[in-house]
């Protein structure tokens, strides 16, 4: 499998001099042209620092991220973020939101009309066009946000807890949607989260992170436990029971609590 | 999210336009019984209704250059002319500011130290620049209530959500869409505060004006108070006064109105 995304000793210090705090020390890896990467580890590891890195939004101290082979100098449409507190423009509609990127890319109307009605059924958003973020529930608003991403099609989708804020329920819920969308768009995600079930059911490969400063500890190929029938195209509640998903589960929390534990201990 | 409402706000907003109403006529009522009670000369202090009988008479007969409403239009159209002149400067200024920092720090501490010079200092110099007249008065107008608005434009700029611009960025946006699509919104709770600011500044700054640099033109509420001052008739200043706090509060109940009509996503 190809890559999309290569890291090429990307670290991040942030500060100078006394007061600098490495975030992420030099981190190298790739992702697969179609590949669903989770990462997960203890708050202040990086990861989110890598993320953002990966968006264009921060220039990492040292090292390079190449997209198809070409370094990443800033954001745009073609590396989506979606973010945990949805960042929805709250002035504007759901139509209006989802549309934002389209109109200011220079998408022509008829075009953008297509392609935002394509997107709003895909998330189960009929009927909801004309409401205001704040008249939706939290689900429904990062609905909102995953076809605001999804619609712009982009190379790679990077997902900084997207379902965090979200209640048990309706976190299941969009696992399995997020799935199923991206079953129609095919792209390479890299997901961040803490929840390392939700790392286990989605992920081809999940990696473990270190804590600060952060450093890839461990890479889980988790298709290698799935064989070919992977977990995610499977509701999790059936998934769940399942001894090899346990036994998974298990592995990458006991990797991810020997990080904190040591953090606390320090 | 949002702060909602300064200090004027919360006591504006307690205030319904009834129990208004019953609070000013006590007030009447205090200063009416003041008068008997205390038989103070009218020329020192004249009754109420002196004052209602004053301002109707002003109404019918001309002083300077026409009846009352001459005086109202005159004052009106030199705070509307300076005041539309520093929104029309102000506001994209202050945005701009708020938004690349090296324009930041060029102009900054000019405004820090604009805003601390008392408006009718530029009296001499607004007479000196645009003669004794509309010239003279808009442009302290101007210049008292650009500092405000400025500011507030600025700083609600400042305030915007980063996660909001961040979306925006990922999403394509360059500066310029990023200033008019995300800053401006967001920005309006923040900016219609500083208008207000602005209003009650501008509006005190045009009467002192009135009264010290504009001799060249027998119009304006200020022009009434010196009128009033020069006769004797203490009750042609007050209904002067009257009128001056009458109409400045009706510019601030005004842009409250225009407040929540721009913003129907709340």
């Amino acid at each position: 499998m190809s890559n999309s995304i290569v890291y090429r000793d990307v670290s991040m210090t942030f500060g100078r001099g006394a007061s600098a705090v490495q975030a992420l020390s030099a981190t190298n890896f790739g992702i697969g042209d179609q590949e669903f990467l989770m990462i997960v580890g203890p708050s202040g590891c990086g990861k989110s620092t890598l993320l953002h890195i990966t968006a264009g939004l921060l220039r990492p101290s040292t090292g390079e991220v190449l997209l198809d082979g070409k370094p990443v100098t800033g954001p745009g449409p073609d590396k989506a973020l979606v973010f945990q507190n949805f960042s929805l423009f709250p002035w504007k509609t759901v139509w209006d939101n989802i549309e934002f990127g389209l109109r200011i890319n220079g998408v022509d109307r008829a075009d953008r009309s297509e392609r935002v009605a394509k997107y709003i059924r895909l998330t189960g958003l009929a009927g909801f066009e004309r409401h205001y973020p704040r008249q939706l529930s939290g689900g429904m608003q990062q609905r909102v946000a995953l076809a605001r991403s999804f619609v712009m099609r982009p190379r790679v989708l990077l997902m900084d807890e997207p379902f965090a804020a979200l209640d048990a329920q309706n976190r299941t819920l969009m696992q399995e949607e997020l799935v199923r969308i991206w079953s129609e768009q095919r792209a390479a995600v890299l997901f961040i989260t803490h929840a390392v079930e939700e790392a286990v059911y989605l992920a081809d490969r999940v990696i473990v992170m270190s804590r600060r400063p952060g450093t890839i500890k461990e890479v889980i190929d988790v298709n290698a436990a799935t064989g070919p029938g992977h977990w995610r195209d499977r509701p999790l509640n059936d998934v769940a029971s399942e001894p090899r998903f346990q036994e998974l589960r298990h592995r990458v929390w006991d990797s991810v609590r020997s990080e904190i534990t040591t953090h606390e201990d320090a | 999210m949002y702060e909602r409402g300064t200090t004027q706000g919360r006591l504006a907003g307690a205030a319904s336009t009834g129990w208004v109403i019953v609070v000013l006529a006590f007030w009447i009522a205090f200063w009416w019984g003041l008068i008997v009670v205390f038989r103070i000369n009218p020329d020192f202090l004249p009754m109420p209704g002196d004052v209602v009988a004053r301002l109707v008479r002003l109404a019918t007969h001309p002083v300077g250059e026409g009846p009352l409403h001459v005086h109202v239009w005159a004052s009106f159209q030199r705070f509307v002319g300076g005041f539309a002149m520093a929104v029309a400067l102000g506001v994209p200024l202050g945005f701009v500011m708020g938004y690349f920092r090296l324009l930041d720090w060029a102009l900054t501490p000019l405004f820090e130290l604009v805003r601390y010079i008392p408006p009718i200092a530029w009296a001499p110099f607004a007479i000196l620049w645009f003669g004794a007249n509309f010239g003279a008065q808009a442009f302290v107008i101007f210049i008292s209530t650009l500092p405000p608005i400025l500011i507030s434009a600025y700083g609600a700029m400042r305030a915007v959500d980063p996660t909001l611009m961040a979306a925006a960025r990922t999403l394509g946006a360059k500066p310029m869409t990023i200033i008019l699509e995300v800053g401006i919104p967001s920005s309006i709770p923040v900016l219609i505060g500083g208008l207000r600011i602005g209003v009650a500044t501008g509006w005190m700054a045009l009467i002192a004006a009135e009264i010290v640099a504009g001799t060249g033109t027998r119009a304006g509420l200020g022009y009434l108070i010196l009128v009033g001052q020069q006769t004797l008739q203490a009750s042609t200043t007050i209904g002067a006064m009257v009128l001056i706090g009458a109409l400045g509060w009706s510019f601030d109940v005004a842009l409250r109105r225009l407040e929540r009509a721009v913003q129907r996503w709340r």
